[in-house]
């Protein structure tokens, strides 16, 4: 029965291939958006899995986890290294990282921040940061680069990157005075650190210490400098401590805690310290906000695709039910030897069922491909990774689905082939 | 005791207030070659048709190789169909996208009877089946039918039918698209074989020519009763 079914499909190749093709398409799109919204998810949460709390200026959870974490967009004003050091020496606390951003580099976010960043940042389910070549800061203008950074503009140890002000690729303000040289860059960790670059604190500082100058609004300028030069003056003589250098202001915290039953604790100390209004963001929570926003988009999308392949299942029906009237002879032949219209409903079902599986099988190479295809782009311009992989249960499942609704489909010519052939008998009428 | 046994048939289509058979008696014994002649439109592939179990024809009024196959489910009679039969149209009777060994072979796909009786090896059976027609070229053989002549398909379509010795063929004009010579050819190749496979041969045609060659001569007409008025 199959070599039957196969060796006949084979007869109608052109018509079968097309259908075949127009179901792969629409699996490849299903599995597709069902892989890109996952990995997206998997990508943002290996960004921040290492990460207990984010303390930044009071504002939007959602905004500040982009900011910090995925070097999107910016926090609001700063947070006083006085509170750094309250936080850092809170007993809950093992760990406080100071995060300074809004430079880029040629579209990458530079991020000022101290070498400690390098020892506690974990990421995708609590590996480290490794260095791939050179090592941490040496200096107050050295830079480490993550790995995207440094293949996209052919970067090592040794090489000079001039970074520019704000956030977007096209740079109007670029600080050329002052350069930082490469020493160390990062190896490749599938999340948006590798589009990030790492500047001391210091060299942060520094290219905007130089900036103030220029400042477009005097009395900004001055009351700023003003208590800048003030803060330099009371923070002289911490000078030596192990963070090196001591900011007027930094955008933000990741705090690591020894117990993570302590984070609700820590979090409402943040809510409530009187000095600065801030927040401190559970990354987590905040990725589930940010999933609720992005979700109505992903059913869209979802809803879109299983359209394409609700188009591609009628194809194939269309394609059964037209190929019946030209088969009765075929049919006529089958029941002659012995073949009940019973068995020619099956072999109408298992056609269906093949060219549905055909489909779907080609429908994962297409997606596999385009995803190996797609992948640097993504990377490279979203932070999105994808990874070539066996396909999951839950594509499988849809996988299932898509075969189970063709032969559900196809049962509607299947069923009028037996009502034919029970008419037509061993007689062909043509 | 007669292979075929027919006893006053009745038949006629759903929508047709008249007979369209009625036929009282008529019998083919194991091994005979009967030829059946008629005009079309005798209502001779209705007759057909109830001999192969494809119409509902009243219980009791025939008997096939002891069984009064009226009486089987219509899945039934299409084992029966295939365990006892060989059927052989008069045109277009291959799957034109099989080879012509798998167009032989297609009834031992579908009844153990006729695959047990080439000793489970189908494809020798009709490679010798195919040779004693004449078609020995291994090219011919795996070519897709379609590619073949109609005397070629013709050929096939017999082999076909006898594979896995059935009890009876059934031809239904076979020779209607072939020329003289090939007709001839062709009608006398088909009874030896059905000789030499013990099978009973039914050959329905309305071409006068062939009918010396058969055992025995009934002419449709006046065997059937309903169709006398119309033939």
């Amino acid at each position: 029965m199959l070599t039957l079914s196969v060796k006949s499909l084979w007869n109608r190749k052109f018509v079968v291939f097309l259908t075949v093709l127009s179901i792969a398409l629409s699996t490849a799109l299903i599995l597709g958006v069902d892989r890109l919204r996952n990995e997206a998810r998997e990508g943002f949460a290996n960004s921040a899995s290492g990460l207990d709390l984010i303390v930044a200026p009071r504002g939007n959870d959602v905004q500040i986890l982009l900011a910090t974490v995925f070097g999107v967009g910016s926090t609001g004003a700063g947070i006083s290294w006085d509170s750094f050091e309250m936080f850092e020496s809170n007993p809950a606390v093992s760990w406080a990282v100071p995060i300074m951003m809004g430079d880029n580099h040629r579209g990458f976010p530079v991020i000022g921040t101290s070498e400690t960043y390098f020892e506690h940042f974990l990421h995708t389910g609590g590996k480290p940061l490794e260095f791939a070549q050179g090592a941490a800061f040496q200096g107050k203008e050295s830079a480490v680069l993550g790995a995207e950074v440094a293949e996209r503009f052919d970067y090592s140890p040794g090489s000079v990157v001039v970074n520019a002000h704000g956030a977007g690729s096209v740079a109007f303000d670029v600080h050329d005075e002052a350069p930082f040289v490469v020493t160390g860059v990062l190896e490749r960790t599938g999340t948006a650190v590798d589009r990030m670059v790492f500047v001391p604190m210091e060299g942060f500082d520094a290219l905007h210490d130089q900036k103030e100058d220029a400042q477009a609004d005097p009395f900004a300028a001055s009351s700023e400098t003003n208590v800048m030069q003030s803060d330099h003056e009371a923070h002289d003589d911490h000078e030596a401590n192990h963070h090196g250098h001591e900011p007027e202001k930094i955008n933000a915290i990741f705090l690591g805690l020894h117990s993570k039953t302590s984070v609700l604790a820590l979090q409402r100390l943040v809510a409530s310290y009187p000095v600065e209004p801030l927040s401190a963001v559970m990354p987590n929570v905040a990725l589930l906000s940010l999933w609720s926003v992005t979700g109505t988009a992903e059913t869209a999308l979802q809803i879109m695709a299983f359209a394409v392949a609700l188009v591609g299942v009628a194809g194939m029906v269309v394609m059964l039910t037209a190929s019946l009237e030209a088969r009765r002879r075929e049919f006529a032949i089958l029941r002659s030897v012995g073949a009940t219209p019973f068995a020619i409903f099956r072999m109408i079902v298992l056609e269906a069922l093949l060219v549905a599986l055909a489909g779907v099988v080609l429908g994962f190479v297409l997606m596999s491909a385009a995803i190996a295809l797609a992948a640097p782009v993504l990377g490279a311009n979203y932070g999105i990774y994808l990874e070539l992989s066996l396909p999951s249960v839950h594509e499988i499942l849809l996988a299932g689905a898509l075969l189970l609704g063709s032969v559900l489909a196809s049962l509607a010519p299947a069923i009028r082939v037996y009502r034919m052939t029970l008419s037509d008998g061993l007689t062909m009428r043509i | 005791m007669s292979l075929i046994s027919v006893q006053s048939l009745k038949y006629s289509w759903p929508d047709s207030a008249k007979n369209t058979l009625d036929v009282s008696t008529f019998e083919v014994a194991p091994g005979e070659q009967v030829f059946l002649k008629g005009p079309s439109g005798c209502g001779k592939s209705t007759f057909l048709s109830a001999l192969s179990g494809v119409i509902d024809v009243p219980a009791g009024s025939m008997r096939i190789a002891g069984q009064d196959i009226a009486s089987l489910e219509p899945s039934g009679r299409d084992r029966f169909r295939v365990d006892h039969m060989g059927i052989i149209f008069q045109v277009f009777n291959l799957l034109p996208w099989l080879s012509a060994i798998d167009n032989v072979i297609l009834p031992c796909r579908f009844s153990k009877r006729r695959l047990r009786q080439t000793k489970g090896d189908p494809r020798s059976a009709a490679l010798r089946l195919l040779g004693e027609l004449g078609l020995r070229d291994q090219a011919i053989l795996e070519a897709p039918a379609m590619s073949l002549s109609v005397g070629q398909q013709q050929r096939v379509a017999a082999a076909r039918a006898l594979i896995g010795g059935p009890d009876v063929v059934l031809a239904d004009e076979p020779t209607s698209a072939l020329d003289e010579e090939a007709r001839n050819a062709f009608v006398s190749l088909l009874q030896s074989e059905c000789r030499a496979a013990g099978a009973a041969l039914v050959f329905v045609s309305h071409d006068q020519r062939l009918e010396t060659q058969f055992d025995r001569l009934v002419e449709f007409r006046d065997m059937n009763n309903a169709g006398a008025v119309q033939c």
